[in-house]
C-alpha cells in the first residue's frame, strides 16, 4: 500500500452490489480493491457512499477495507490478442497461457464515449459475408450496425460464423463478444473457429453465465474497446455481440438489485442509453481519427419470434437495419433462415455497384410479384404462362439464395447466378435442377474458359438489363455443359 | 438525542468500546423494564454503569427505550472516525491517551476505531475522511527500499 491513498469501508452488501463509504474524490468507471485482491467497479456515486459493482466472486464482509486503484476501467490493447480469447477484464481463458505484453502495452479505458460527427465518414464500401442472400438483397456497408434477431435455435449463430470464416484473407479483424452463454457453448465456439482458421484474426471476448453479473455486463464493452483498438490501426473490424437480450437481462438485474425504479418489462429507464451509448461507437472513421471502421452485428435472440417488445424495438431504433432469422423458414430448409420481406439494410445499398442494386431490386419485385400470384395459383389448375414463369423464377431465386453453412460465394458468382434466372436457359428449369447444379455452375464460371470470359466483361456493365443479355450468350455453352 | 450520545462519548473513544457500552447498557436497562435475563457484567463495565448520571437513566423508559436506542445506533454509523491501525493490540492506557489527544486534537465527537495489521511492523497507519496515510515502519522501509538494499549489497560476497 503506498504511504497515501484514498480507501473506503464497506457499510453495505447485497450480492455483487456493495456499498462503500470514504473515497473523497473517487469517480464512476474508478476501480478499487480489497487486501484479498477482491476488485470492484464504481457504478455510481451518493453524498456518502459509492455503489461498487465487484467484478470477482468473493463474499464481502462488512467494514472490510477497499483501496482505489490508480488505473481506471480498462482493458491491456495489442495485436497479441488475436487468436485469443479474453473475460472483459483482460485476462485470458483460453488456457494459451499468459497475454504476451509489453510494457508499453496501452490500456484503454472500457467506457469510451463514442466518437463524434466530425470524425466520421459516408459508408461507401460494401462489407462482404460471402452469402448471396445478404451481400445481394440486404448489402451491409463497412461501419454499418446491423441487428440480427430471431428465434433461438433459426441459425443465427451459425450464419454468424460463416459470416467470420468467409473474411478469411480479407484484411479484416473480427471481434467476436459471448455474452454470458455457457461455458461449453464459448468452448464449441473457439474450436469451431481453430477447425476452420478463422482465429487467426479473431478476438474473443466471453463471459459464461456462471461468471458474476457485473462482469458479464462489462462484455460488449471490452469488445467495444478491442475493435477501437483495431480501428484506430486503420483497420476494417466485424464487431458481433451475441447477445444483447442477455445483456439487458443483466443488467435489469444489476439496476433491480441497486433498488433502481423499474420502467417498461421491470428493466432500467436507461437501457436505451446502455446499447445506444454501445452502437454509437461503431462506424466508419477519417483518415485522421485511425482511418478503419467497425461493423456492427449485435444480436438479439427474440421470444416466439415477437419482435414488438422493448429491447428488440430499442435496438431496431438504434441501428442502420436488421437481418429477422425464422425458425419456420429454417425447418423449411432454408439456410440462412432470414425472411427477406422483414429484414432491411438502411446503409448498405448505397455501397452496391448499380449493376448488383438494379438486379436486387428486380429480383425483390419478383419475389412480391410471385407472392400475390402465389394466393391465386392455389386455386386454378391451369396458370397462365407468365404467372407460371414468375413462380419458377420465384422457385430458382429461392433455390439459389440458399446456402449450406461453411461456404462462400465470390460477389460476382452471386451476382451472376442471380441474374441467370431471368435468363431463357433458366426459363425451363425446375427447382430440382437448380439444386442438383448449382454449384457446378458457379464453378464453371470460374473455370470454363469461355463462361470466364463473359464473367469478366461483367465489371464494365452499366445496368442489369445489359448483365441478362451477356448472360443469354452463356445459355447455350450451359446446356451443353450440363444437359 | 445527542446528549445522551455524549454522555456516553464523554469517557469513550474507541468505536468497540462504544458499542459494547451500548449493547450493556441497553440489557440492562431492557432487564430493568421488562424484567429479561440478568446479565453477568465484568467489573469494569458494571463501575461504568453506576458512573453514568441519574438524570441520564431517567430518561429511559418502557415506552422509549427501543426508539431511543435504535436512535442512537444509527448516530453511531454517522459518528467521524478515525481509523489507526497498529501492529500490535494497545491496553486500555493506551486507548485512552490516544482518544484523549485525537479528542482534544479533532473535535470532541469523534471516535477512534483500531485494527491489528502486523504487517505494519512498527508506527501507525490512519484513515481519516476515507484518506489513508501510511506512518508505519513498512513504508518507510518501501521508501528507502534501494538505499536499504545498497547497503545490504556491501555486504554481499
Amino acid at each position: 500500500m503506498n504511504q497515501t491513498q484514498e480507501v473506503g469501508f464497506v457499510v453495505l452488501s447485497r450480492g455483487f452490489l456493495t456499498y462503500l463509504d470514504g473515497f473523497p474524490s473517487i469517480r464512476i468507471n474508478d476501480m478499487v480493491e480489497s487486501d484479498a485482491g477482491e476488485r470492484g467497479w464504481v457504478n455510481s456515486t451518493d453524498e456518502d457512499k459509492i455503489e461498487v459493482l465487484i467484478l470477482d466472486t468473493a463474499v464481502i464482509k462488512p467494514k472490510q477495507q477497499f483501496r482505489r486503484l490508480p488505473s481506471r476501467l480498462g482493458v491491456a490493447v495489442g495485436d497479441f490478442l488475436l487468436g485469443r480469447s479474453i473475460n472483459p477484464l483482460g485476462i485470458p481463458i483460453d488456457g494459451k497461457g499468459l497475454l504476451t505484453k509489453l510494457k508499453d502495452t496501452p490500456i484503454l479505458e472500457l467506457d469510451q464515449e463514442a466518437p463524434g460527427i466530425e470524425s466520421r465518414q459516408f459508408i461507401t464500401k460494401q462489407f462482404l459475408t460471402g452469402i448471396t442472400l445478404i451481400d445481394t438483397l440486404i448489402p451491409i456497408g463497412m461501419g454499418q450496425r446491423e441487428l440480427v434477431l430471431g428465434d433461438a435455435h433459426s441459425g443465427k449463430t451459425g450464419f454468424l460464423i460463416d459470416v467470420i470464416i468467409n473474411q478469411k484473407n480479407t484484411g479484416i479483424i473480427c471481434v467476436l463478444a459471448l455474452i454470458g452463454k455457457s461455458s461449453g457453448v464459448v468452448r464449441n465456439l473457439i474450436d469451431i473457429l481453430r477447425v476452420n482458421k478463422a482465429l487467426d484474426y479473431t478476438v474473443l471476448v466471453a463471459t459464461s453465465s456462471s461468471d458474476p453479473a457485473p462482469l458479464i455486463f462489462l462484455t460488449p464493452k471490452t469488445a467495444f474497446t478491442v475493435a477501437e483498438y483495431f480501428q484506430k490501426k486503420g483497420k476494417d473490424v466485424l464487431l458481433i455481440l451475441d447477445d444483447l437480450g442477455s445483456h439487458a437481462k443483466i443488467y435489469r438485474e444489476i439496476a433491480l438489485l441497486g433498488n433502481k425504479p423499474p420502467g417498461k418489462e421491470s428493466y432500467p429507464g436507461d437501457i436505451f442509453y446502455q446499447h445506444a451509448h454501445l452502437m454509437e461507437r461503431a462506424g466508419n472513421f477519417l483518415p485522421q481519427f485511425g482511418g478503419g471502421s467497425i461493423t456492427a452485428l449485435p444480436v438479439l435472440e427474440l421470444n416466439l419470434n415477437d419482435f414488438t417488445t422493448l429491447i428488440p424495438t430499442n435496438l431496431m431504433s438504434m441501428t442502420d437495419g436488421h437481418l429477422l432469422f425464422k425458425t419456420s423458414l429454417r425447418s423449411q430448409g432454408q439456410t440462412p433462415a432470414i425472411d427477406v420481406a422483414l429484414s432491411v439494410s438502411r446503409v448498405g445499398r448505397q455501397t452496391q455497384d448499380q449493376v448488383s442494386n438494379q438486379l436486387s431490386a428486380r429480383v425483390r419485385q419478383t419475389l412480391s410479384e410471385a407472392l400475390d400470384l402465389e394466393t391465386i395459383s392455389r386455386f386454378s389448375s391451369e396458370l397462365p404462362e407468365e404467372t407460371q414463369l414468375v413462380l419458377r423464377r420465384r422457385d430458382a431465386i429461392l433455390e439459389i439464395l440458399k446456402q449450406d453453412p461453411l461456404t462462400i460465394t465470390p460477389k460476382q458468382i452471386q451476382t451472376i447466378l442471380l441474374a441467370l434466372t431471368f435468363t431463357s436457359f433458366f426459363k425451363d428449369k425446375n427447382r430440382s435442377f437448380i439444386e442438383k447444379y448449382k454449384a457446378d455452375i458457379a464453378a464453371a464460371f470460374l473455370t470454363n474458359a469461355k463462361l470466364l470470359r463473359i464473367s469478366k466483361s461483367i465489371p464494365k456493365l452499366k445496368n442489369d438489363q445489359q448483365l441478362i443479355q451477356t448472360l443469354e450468350e452463356a445459355g447455350p455453352i450451359l446446356l451443353k455443359l450440363f444437359i | 438525542m445527542n446528549n445522551l450520545l455524549n454522555t456516553i462519548l464523554k469517557d469513550t473513544y474507541t468505536l468497540t468500546s462504544l458499542k459494547h457500552r451500548l449493547n450493556i447498557l441497553k440489557t440492562s436497562l431492557l432487564q430493568k423494564f421488562f424484567g429479561a435475563q440478568e446479565q453477568v457484567l465484568a467489573e469494569k463495565d458494571l463501575s461504568w454503569l453506576k458512573s453514568l448520571p441519574t438524570n441520564f437513566i431517567k430518561k429511559f423508559n418502557k415506552d422509549n427505550v427501543y426508539n431511543i436506542f435504535t436512535q442512537l445506533e444509527k448516530q453511531v454509523t454517522e459518528l467521524e472516525t478515525l481509523t489507526i491501525y497498529l501492529a500490535f493490540e494497545p491496553d486500555e492506557n493506551t486507548y485512552l491517551s490516544i482518544g484523549t489527544f485525537a479528542r482534544k486534537s479533532f473535535g470532541s465527537s469523534l471516535i477512534v476505531d483500531t485494527k491489528l495489521d502486523p504487517k505494519l511492523i512498527a508506527g501507525a497507519a490512519l484513515v481519516w475522511k476515507g484518506v489513508y496515510r501510511d506512518y508505519s515502519l513498512r513504508s518507510q522501509i518501501e521508501q528507502k527500499k534501494s538505499e536499504i538494499l545498497q547497503q545490504f549489497k556491501k555486504f554481499l560476497r
